[in-house]
């Protein structure tokens, strides 16, 4: 492993397997980790649940609705910020 | 002093040591054990929470020690002791934060992943743009009363 894998490390991760009937769940997590001399920052995040039903495999992506609504909001403000600061060079440019 | 001095570096050396043990605690966190509940069954259902987690953290330590010369004619006449001093300090700080994500439900129907959406963080996003919008609505405004 590099210095720099060391260092930055984006990783998917399954977690135990549950059994229901003929149902066989597994959870896969998804964690960014960055070290640095004497700290580090770790985010891990839920990502899907891969589902074995009598041999046919699928993977449930989970969805961060939260996370989603929130980035669109900040994204509106600030495409309405910027859009409005060139409207506002335009005219003055006028 | 030379004991002491041994006893100082002993000790910050041990604080140091604790404080890395502590720092490499906190990539345990990385592994899906930290996101993904204990599944709970009841009634033909088992339940696991799902949520993310956020955790950083940063230790320092320093060590120093020095000695200063006494004043020449006190030195001359060897009444004074030279002058020395040393000292260790160190810190940390770190936080951490969890939300939940969503709930894995599973049972003989299959398996259902329900979303859970943070209320609060949607507010504080939902007034943070309308803030934004206002406050450059009424800059754009005042640019346009200028300019007629």
């Amino acid at each position: 492993m590099t210095r720099q894998e060391e260092r930055f490390k984006w990783q998917t991760m399954s977690g135990e397997t549950t059994i229901q009937g003929d149902l066989a769940v597994t959870p896969q997590s998804r964690a960014l980790t960055i070290r640095w001399p004497n700290g580090g920052w770790v985010w891990n995040r839920p990502a899907a649940v891969l589902v074995d039903q009598g041999g046919e495999q699928r993977r449930i992506p989970i969805v961060d609705v939260t996370r989603i609504v929130q980035l669109m909001l900040y994204g509106l403000s600030l495409v309405f910020v910027l859009s409005g600061l060139y409207m506002m060079i335009q005219k003055r440019r006028e | 002093m030379n004991e002491e001095f041994d006893k100082l570096a002993s000790a910050a050396m041990e604080g140091q040591e604790r404080g890395f043990e502590l720092v490499e605690k906190l990539f345990t966190v990385a592994r899906p054990g930290a996101v993904f509940s204990e599944p709970v069954s009841a009634a033909g259902r088992t339940i696991i929470t799902a949520s993310e987690v956020n955790v950083g953290m940063g230790v320092g330590f320093g060590f120093g020690g020095g000695s200063a010369s006494p004043e020449d004619e006190a030195a001359e006449e060897g009444e004074v002791e030279m002058d020395s001093g040393m000292g260790s300090g160190g810190g940390g700080g770190g936080g951490a934060s969890g939300r939940p994500v969503a709930v894995i439900d599973i049972s003989e129907d299959g398996v259902q992943i329900e979303p859970v959406v943070d209320a609060t963080k949607i507010a504080i996003a939902f007034f943070t743009t309308l803030g934004s919008m206002f406050f450059m609505l009424t800059k754009m405004r005042k640019a346009a009363s200028r300019g007629s």
